[in-house]
């Protein structure tokens, strides 16, 4: 008999999990955006394609983010893999030496995929995009552990950046920073689910890595608090980007979790 | 994982400490195990599309060990991927300990701690089990308690999170199944003729919502009925599912509720066997991650109903089950022409007969103001009993095997099949085709086997039509050899009209075989139960080393 009373005791342990959902969607659902002088910024990296027919559904997932949490979601499109390579009909290249190289390592098998301030590596970083939204939302939970102020100066066919970065606690471990120049609006030819559309807007592509691909290292081993370093980089410009739509993207990184710490994006 | 890996590392020492102690007290238990290593030396071929691998030499292998000694047992199973070859998920990286468990049984019940799988009824709505052809495995970790409280009546618990790569999925599993025998466990019904089972199970997950969008259910139940029911020749099987509101990336975040139904009808008979099987699936998806897809972390499995073709021609274009929804049916008839008849001849003529087909639901909107499929809302409705316009899948096919005389056997098949790419596949485009096979075994000697297969396959879409031809020459029990060549010759790209040829060798010496394969391997779905992966095209030299202990 007692063990009667075990079984059923489970059963009824067990049966407790169903959360039946009569309002779907959320009212008001994203708190206030903080005030604090520092707010945490997460970085949405969109792996994508011009041939790939599901990625401009990624493209607008990663749209409707900023509609919601404005500038502090950073969206950077990567070209990379299978689906970017040119080909009649779809000359453009948006591949970068960069994108190649972290779409290689990071593993990317499958597009559209993206990641979310690194988070999850190695073995749950890459995230299709209807997982973005969720990772997007605890990301933006951390506390800023640095902030990043980016200046950046066009003159001629040089481009001279500048990053400050000043650590708001204190923290041990070798961190990198890496910089990127993408540029918005540029009308060409993608692959739409059985179609083509040929006057596509592609938006925050990613069009050269300022620094090395893993980045330029900041600080090694145990940082005080409000320490501040500042990188300056010295860049050629090529003249076929539109400096109008183009934006410098910043972000620091912990070179042992490759999570991204703290991202920031300044109009040019 | 660091920590999976230590503890895993700590059991497979406490086994050997076993392992090497064996000879020593007879009363140490037994250790027996299984291990293969498949590896690939690629060659660069952008013509057939094969992808460039940097590091030329890609390997899988794994080893499982498992010690008993009597009610108690425990294994562990390494893992290693350097990297993972083309085709696997480049997410099985490195090497490491993903399945450890132990086992102590007693009369009526048991407990496993640690890697388990299992399946509740036809895995409708619970199935954690391993593919190793398809880098599947949603291995549970966690905790599983049997009980057997009276004779006929089986109760399995299980709770746990699931296998993912080399990490586990952060949603929990938690189930319940109660299998009932009446005969074994109603006195009157002990020597009753009809023999019957009885089963329910019910299944539920729990996954953190952060979405900032919808809603969602943290909490997705679902429960299952079965029935078995046999009777002489007559065997039936049917078992229903259902499933709470589970939004997911797979259904576009829709809340409605799940639905599936399989029913199985046998009859057999000597010469002569029978098999009816529908389905229908609406909106089954379940995973412990509600944004995942392809074939990470589901909880369920949901069968293809369909013939696995293993001709290599026939076998490009497999199903693969659709969990949104579809309806299908499948029929079978194997019947034997009896020997000593106009055409059994002196050994009996065996003719199976194959018909399956899937289709879309019949889909409405919920209202006219809401698409189907609309994230958010209850995305559709749909009748029970009405077909969709839209088909998925057909394939009708017969075989037919005739010996001859001891040393020869002819086996003829034709396949005719319809294959939707934009479901299956989700690339554009429908397939029509039709496959005749024809294959012949000669027996030299006692030992020494001859078998020649001829296949075409004829489509005007996708690649076009292909022709193959197989030899192979084996010497049972050691060696096997055999070389074919499959030919795209209707390529509408005349650069494409390709050779894929391959040459085998195998040897097999007491429980290890070794298996080698230099060649081109065209592109193509590989499916087990209607679960595929895709497999890129690849051009070198694999060798495959299984042995068992």
């Amino acid at each position: 008999m007692k063990k009667f009373i075990y079984v059923l005791a489970l059963i009824f342990g067990l049966t407790a999990g169903c959360d039946y959902i009569d309002d779907p969607i959320q009212e008001g659902g994203i708190g206030p955006i903080p005030t604090d002088s520092v707010v945490q910024k997460v970085l949405v990296e969109d792996y994508t394609g011009h041939k790939c027919p599901n990625c401009p559904d990624a493209a607008t997932e990663a749209e409707d983010l900023k509609a919601i949490y404005g500038d502090r979601v950073v969206v950077v499109a990567i070209h990379a893999g299978f689906f970017s390579s040119p080909s009649p009909g779809f000359e453009t290249d948006f591949r970068t030496p960069a994108g190649d190289a972290m779409n290689t390592f990071f593993g990317f098998a499958a597009y559209p995929a993206g990641l979310v301030n690194r988070i999850g590596y190695p073995s749950q970083h890459i995230l299709n995009f209807q997982a973005w939204p969720p990772a997007v939302a605890v990301a933006l939970e951390e506390t800023p552990a640095a902030k990043i102020e980016v200046n950046a100066d066009l003159s001629g066919s040089t481009l001279s950046t500048s990053v400050e970065i000043e650590y708001q606690a204190e923290v041990d471990g070798d961190y990198s920073l890496i910089v990127w120049i993408t540029e918005d609006g540029i009308i060409a030819p993608q692959v739409y689910v059985g179609q083509t559309i040929p006057d596509y807007e592609h938006n925050h592509v990613l069009r050269t890595a300022i620094t090395p691909t893993w980045g330029d290292v900041v600080s090694m081993g145990a940082v005080d608090l409000d320490s501040t370093y500042t990188k300056t980089f010295s860049s050629n410009w090529n003249n076929e980007w539109n400096e109008q739509n183009c934006h410098v993207v910043a972000f620091l990184y912990d070179q042992q979790t490759l999570q991204v710490v703290q991202v920031e994006e300044i109009k040019l | 994982m660091s920590q999976l890996t230590k503890i895993g590392l700590a059991a497979g020492l406490f086994l050997s400490a076993f392992a090497f102690s064996q000879e020593s007290n007879t009363d140490l238990g037994e250790i027996h195990g299984n291990f293969q290593t498949d590896f690939q030396f690629y060659r660069p071929d952008s013509l057939i599309g094969a992808p460039d691998v940097p590091e030329q030499f890609l390997l899988n292998g794994f080893m499982n060990l498992n010690y008993t000694r009597g009610n108690f047992s425990a294994g562990v199973r390494f893992e290693s991927y350097e990297n993972a070859l083309l085709g696997f998920d480049p997410r099985y990286k490195g090497t490491g300990i993903p399945y450890r468990y132990a086992t102590y049984s007693a009369d009526d019940w048991e407990i496993t701690a640690g890697n388990f799988y299992e399946q509740f009824g036809s895995g409708l709505i619970f199935r954690a089990y391993e593919e190793r052809g398809l880098g599947f495995d949603n291995a549970m970790d966690g905790i599983r308690a049997r009980f057997r409280p009276a004779p006929g009546i089986k109760l399995t618990g299980v709770i746990g999170q699931q296998r993912f790569y080399f990490d586990k999925g952060d949603g929990i599993v938690r189930g319940l199944d109660a299998d009932w025998n009446l005969n074994e466990s109603v006195e009157s019904m002990k020597e009753n003729k009809t023999k019957i089972i009885l089963g329910a199970s019910f299944v539920s997950k729990f996954e953190a919502d952060l979405d900032p969008r919808y809603n969602l259910p943290e909490n997705v139940g679902s429960w299952a009925g079965r029935a078995t029911i046999s009777k002489g020749k007559w065997g039936l099987f049917a078992e229903g599912a259902y499933k709470i509101n589970d939004p997911s990336t797979v259904n576009n975040y829709i809340f409605k509720d799940g639905h599936a139904m399989l029913v199985n009808l046998t009859y057999s008979r000597k010469g002569l066997g029978i098999l009816l099987a529908g389905k229908r699936i609406d909106n089954m998806n379940y995973r412990s991650d509600r944004t995942a897809t392809v074939n990470d972390l589901l909880i369920n499995y949901l069968p293809a109903l369909t013939k696995q073709h293993t001709y290599r021609l026939p076998a490009l274009y497999p199903y693969a089950t659709q969990p949104n929804g579809e309806m299908g049916v499948q029929t079978e008839i194997t019947y034997t022409i009896p020997r000593g008849s106009r055409f059994g001849g002196k050994y009996g003529t065996q003719i199976a007969f194959n018909w399956s087909i899937a289709q879309s639901l019949d889909l409405q909107q919920i209202n006219d103001t809401t698409d189907i499929y609309e994230s958010g809302t209850d995305g559709y409705t749909s009748n029970f009993w009405s077909w969709g316009q839209e088909r998925y899948f057909q394939d009708i096919n017969l075989e037919i095997t005739k010996k001859f005389n001891k040393k020869f056997k002819l086996i003829g098949t034709y396949i005719y099949e319809e294959y939707n790419r934009q479901v299956i596949e989700g690339k554009t485009g429908f397939v029509y085709m039709q496959a005749v096979v024809l294959e012949a075994q000669y027996k030299l000697s006692r030992t020494k086997t001859l078998r020649f297969e001829a296949q075409g396959m004829f489509t005007d879409q996708d690649r076009g039509s292909w022709a193959m031809l197989l030899v192979e020459y084996s010497i049972s029990p050691k060696w096997f050899f055999a070389v074919q060549d499959a030919w795209n010759y209707s390529n509408p790209d005349p650069n494409r009209q390709i050779h894929y040829y391959i040459l085998s060798f195998g040897y097999t010496k007491g429980g290890t075989r070794f298996l080698a394969n230099y060649g081109k391997q065209q592109e193509g779905i590989f499916c087990v139960g209607g679960v595929c992966r895709n497999v890129p095209a690849s051009n070198g030299l694999s060798v495959t080393i299984t042995s068992t202990f």
